[in-house]
């Protein structure tokens, strides 16, 4: 007969260790002190504010909320003045008196600020998150860069100093000469892959959704795991918890919704997203416009968010996060020259991502805060092409050429944090988590008689412990260690970081930081798809490659001036295990025959300047960056410049109010040309297989990336006004995108040399030409 | 005008970094040697030709001229050898930049050997080694009527093979009776892929013999890792230009070996 457990019953043993543990811990650490506890939320829409700075004005001790918009706080007895700051709203000031022994529970309301202007954290008043190389966004921040279609949050991370675009056809970033499979992109703490649309125009995430968005560009904490470079953390929107509020924009290509609300004991958010591109393609060929030839495409995406605060100490979050993109017809050459539509590359390729993620947060005590998160996120793409090109410029070339691709990657799992608030000096985290991989590739095309699939899968562990040691109100030290552990043979090991910010006066402050990383995923793009990054494809080479690991170095200096703030910042990075296909990719029998694994370094200097006028904010960036690559047996084994890297960046930004109705956005950026590879030359070789017909066409190649694209810069402009219509708050928003028109070059197709009056041009793939488009937003 | 020094210093530092120049890559081409040799098995060696390449302003004339702009080589120094001999060879006298050997030198390519080629001219030096795959013979598995075929067979080929190459090139050739010519309509490759073995079966579907009466000719070429690799990478599609494999240390070209074998098949009305 199965006893039933009284609810009266006394704890078990495990309970009363527990207990009698934590209160041991809480004693040793434990002073003649008072404390505050509490939860910081939104005043209007009830919603807890993740990261808020919390600052004792007489003594300088300070603490953050954490992900769930709580804090704790140990203070000494008598009269304290608290203030709690969070970018984008009103300081927020409270006097308490603190009595020794006793917890005094807040709950602090922070008002929106009617800011005129929106701007980037860089300031690291946070006293317990000495993360070096952390921006925190001001999600209004993304309505504020110009950009075709709606704000994006990958151009307000590329305006950023030691952040840039792959390339114009891509969403993809790069962060401080990383690839992009080694930034860690998390909604709501689960990981996504992939998470762009294409030719960047479209925001990779719904950016109405956003609540927090913190950019760590180098040397992160250890709690977050996955990959070896940075991180991007968004947290989304819980949702209104007072009353139903939305918004609709209506674009030119695209619409977007997002709805949120009260349910329960907590609130909802829901938005999506559908481009409707192709039917506006579509309508044009029906009214006669002859659009044959412009590919097909949409993506639509959906969030939906609901949080529930089951008691006062338990909160219940479930998040899903899913996107498809569909591209047809697509020609990858780009040029919108009709001349050259003879040649006939079409591409049929989809990419979907789909995230669920459950987490539960539970107040212990006052000083410990418990966190368990179940996630599980999917990511499959294909890729389907023909290409008839080679017919036109190689004799002897049989007809159709075409390639199959199609890539599955699953990663579940669970973590579990726990969060030790309850002294002066020390802020503990330990942590572990399980998670699998699991991941399918299959390829075909002219150069395999059949198809290939392969499947992998990995399991992973990992414990993690993290101190945040204040030594003195001036130095702050951090240290962490993570163990990971794997079921694949020799690839368990240990990451370690080390940080610290030394304040030196009041407005100046110095920060360094020093950590070593593990990655298990690999990250490949075929060579026919190089410049297209349509998609990504992620290699099932775990036990057959080496995990790649990765050592950062990080200092920097942040000063604080009247009307704004400068940071400046240094960095060198060295990864070893990086992979990249082979050429030729056959006649191997294992993943790891056909990769070359190699090596790569990366450093540079990063600088940026805000500042804040009465009609005016500005931001100025400059990033050196050099970063290279090397794979032994490839381009002779020397290093070579990866090939999105771009020596120098400017990026200069702007609000301006122009009057009480009026605004002017404006993003400027001037870059260095990208690297590339290029043939240099021609000569001719026998056909053994095809003796009737004239001699293969071979091309002299440069070593890699040997050669520079030409300067790029673009402006963008939008304006904004504000009204409203029939009680209807409004935005009505016109964007010049490239607003003088330079066509920028983004990749010299050197392959495709263009013969006129016998001279041979090289042919380069540019940028679009000016592009205006308008929308509107309104608020219900 | 005071210039204040902290803007001073900034100029100072970033005129002082690395600049990139663009350079169109066609004005930056420099000639390369380009080596090019073929060993059959069981055939007398023929040849070794030496050239430099050409800047790509040359296309237009190398596609549609006659005259050949490439600049051959004269007064290199050619070496083919294996475990057990070497061979100079020695430049024709009438062709510039063709290097053949001796008449007492002269030698039969013989399979499963490994040769040796070192090119020495001026400074550089070029190096390469092809192992030469055995004789292959066709077999017609299907159809049974041999080399008569219906019109809707599918063709399916018997590999025998002493040595297996690389990888095997097969191409049909239609025969063209209007011109009295060859012309190849197909080819492909076949090897041993990601994770799969060298077929030892070719199947050639029914739809490359399309017309009653036509005549084909089947050749299937065992190659060896050189030229498998060479003639697929130089096949591929690539945006963004990829090294087309010719395994030549030193400089371009290749130096690969193969065997071949072929069948006739004339197509019959198909009578179902």
């Amino acid at each position: 007969m199965t006893k039933i457990k009284s609810v009266n019953e006394s704890p078990s043993e495990y309970q009363q260790f527990l207990l009698v543990f934590l209160t041991f811990i809480q004693v040793l650490f434990c002073q003649n002190t008072g404390s505050i506890n509490g939860y910081v939320i939104d005043k209007q829409t009830g919603e807890p504010l993740v990261y808020a700075n919390i600052i004792e004005e007489n003594t300088g001790k300070g603490t953050t909320t954490n992900s769930g918009g709580y804090f704790y706080l140990q203070l000494p007895p008598g009269p304290s003045m608290i203030t709690f700051t969070y970018i984008g709203y009103e300081t927020f000031q409270e006097k308490i008196q603190i009595e020794p022994g006793k917890l005094t529970t807040l709950t602090i309301k922070m008002e929106p600020a009617s800011i005129e202007f929106t701007s980037v954290e860089v300031w690291a008043d946070k006293k317990t998150d000495i993360t070096t190389s952390l921006i925190t966004l001001d999600p209004r921040r993304i309505d504020a860069i110009p950009v075709v279609g709606e704000g994006d949050l990958t151009r307000v991370m590329t305006s950023l100093p030691g952040i840039t675009f792959e390339n114009e056809l891509s969403s993809k970033i790069n962060i401080r000469g990383g690839d992009p499979d080694q930034t860690l992109f998390l909604i709501d703490g689960a990981p996504v892959f992939f998470p762009s649309h294409l030719f960047g125009a479209f925001s990779m995430f719904n950016t109405e959704a956003i609540k927090n968005v913190r950019i760590i560009k180098g040397n992160p904490p250890l709690i977050f795991f996955g990959r070896n470079g940075s991180v991007v953390d968004i947290i989304n929107k819980d949702g209104n918890r007072e009353k139903i509020t939305g918004s609709i924009r209506l674009g030119l290509i695209s619409n977007q919704f997002n709805l949120e609300g009260p349910l329960g004991k907590g609130s909802f958010f829901m938005a999506g997203r559908r481009t409707y591109y192709d039917y506006v393609i579509a309508l044009l060929n029906k009214i006669g416009l002859n659009a044959a030839g412009v590919p097909d495409y949409y993506f639509r995406d959906l969030q939906l968010k609901i949080t529930q605060q089951v008691t006062e100490k338990d909160k219940v979050m479930i998040s899903v996060f899913t996107g498809s993109d569909y591209l047809d017809n697509f020609s990858p050459d780009l040029q919108f020259d009709k001349s050259l539509d003879s040649v006939e590359d079409l591409m049929y390729s989809t990419w979907k991502n789909v995230m669920f993620t459950g987490k539960w947060e539970h107040l212990i005590s006052p000083a410990w805060y418990s966190t368990i998160q179940v996630y599980d996120t999917r990511y499959t793409t294909k890729i389907n092409a023909t290409n008839t090109l080679l017919m036109y410029i190689t004799p002897g070339i049989p007809g159709d050429d075409y390639y199959y691709y199609s890539n599955f990657l699953r990663d579940a799992g669970v973590k579990a944090v726990l969060q030790y608030m309850g002294t002066d000096y020390h802020q503990l985290t330990v942590g572990m988590a399980v998670n699998s991989y699991n991941y399918q590739y299959n390829s075909d095309g002219i150069y395999h008689n059949k198809v290939n699939r392969l499947d992998g899968n990995q399991l992973l562990g990992n414990f993690f412990f993290r101190d945040i040691w204040e030594i003195s109100p001036k130095l702050l030290l951090q240290g962490g260690l993570r163990v990971n552990i794997t079921n694949k043979e020799n690839q368990s090991g240990i990451d370690a970081r080390l940080a610290f910010h030394y304040r030196l006066t009041k407005n100046l402050l110095l920060k360094g930081g020093w950590g070593q990383y593990t990655q298990y995923l690999h990250m490949v793009n075929p060579p026919t798809l190089l410049l297209l990054r349509t998609v990504d494809l992620w290699l099932p080479v775990a036990g057959q490659v080496p995990p790649s690991k990765s050592r950062q170095w990080v200092g920097g200096a942040e000063y604080r001036a009247p009307r704004g703030k400068i940071d400046l910042e240094w960095y060198y990075n060295n990864t070893t295990n990086i992979v990249r296909l082979k050429i030729p990719p056959n006649k191997y029998q294992r993943m790891n025959e056909f990769l070359y694994l190699g090596d790569g370094y990366s450093y540079g200097f990063e600088a940026l300047a805000t500042t804040t006028f009465s009609r005016a904010t500005a931001q100025i960036g400059y990033t050196l960056s050099v970063a290279k690559r090397r794979y032994p047996g490839f381009n002779n084994g020397y290093y070579f410049r990866a090939r999105f890297n771009r020596l120098h960046e400017f990026n200069f930004t702007t609000e301006y109010r122009l009057n009480s109705n009026w605004k002017l956005n404006m993003n400027w950026i001037f870059a260095t040309g990208q690297p590339y590879t290029a043939y240099t030359g021609i000569f001719g070789l026998d056909n053994r297989l095809n003796p009737q017909s004239s001699k293969l066409l071979m091309f002299q190649l440069s070593r890699e990336n040997e050669f520079t694209l030409p300067p790029y810069h673009r402006l963008d402009i939008s304006f904004v006004r504000n009204y409203v219509f029939k009680r209807w708050k409004m935005d009505l928003e016109i964007t010049i995108f490239n607003a003088y028109n330079h066509r920028n070059v983004i990749s010299m197709e050197s392959s495709l040399w263009l013969m006129i009056n016998r001279k041979t041009e090289s042919i380069y793939s540019k940028l679009m030409p000016i592009f205006p488009s308008i929308s509107v937003k309104a608020y219900f | 005008m005071r210039i204040d020094k902290t803007v001073l210093f900034i100029i100072i530092c970033i005129s002082g970094l690395q600049c990139d120049k663009p350079l169109d890559p066609i004005d930056a081409f420099t000639p390369e040697l380009i080596v090019e040799g073929y060993l059959t098995a069981g055939k007398s060696f023929q040849s070794i030709s030496l050239k430099q390449s050409i800047s790509g302003d040359d296309l237009f004339d190398y596609l549609y001229y006659r005259d050949d702009p490439h600049k051959w080589i004269s007064g290199a120094q050619i070496t083919i050898a294996t475990d057990s001999w070497e061979v100079n060879l020695v430049e024709d006298s009438e062709q510039a930049g063709i290097y053949r050997p001796s008449e007492q030198d002269r030698f039969v390519v013989t399979s499963n050997t490994t040769y040796s080629l070192e090119v020495q001219y001026q400074e550089e030096q070029l190096s390469a080694s092809t192992t030469v795959p055995g004789a292959i013979h066709i077999n017609i598995i299907s159809p049974f009527n041999g080399t008569n075929i219906d019109s809707g067979d599918t063709v399916i080929l018997g590999i025998d093979s002493a040595e297996k190459g690389f990888g095997y090139a097969v191409t049909i050739d239609e025969r063209d009776e209007y011109n009295n010519s060859w012309q190849l309509i197909q080819h492909n490759y076949f090897s041993e892929g990601y994770f799969f073995t060298l077929e030892e079966r070719i199947v050639i579907p029914n739809n490359y013999f399309r017309y009653y009466g036509a005549v084909y000719v089947i050749k299937v070429y065992n190659l060896d890792r050189n030229l498998f690799d060479l003639y697929v990478t130089q096949s591929r599609s690539s945006w963004d230009p990829e090294p087309v494999a010719m395994y030549i240390d030193g400089g371009l070209g290749i130096f690969g070996s193969y065997s071949a074998d072929s069948v006739f098949i004339t197509v019959t009305k198909h009578e179902k």
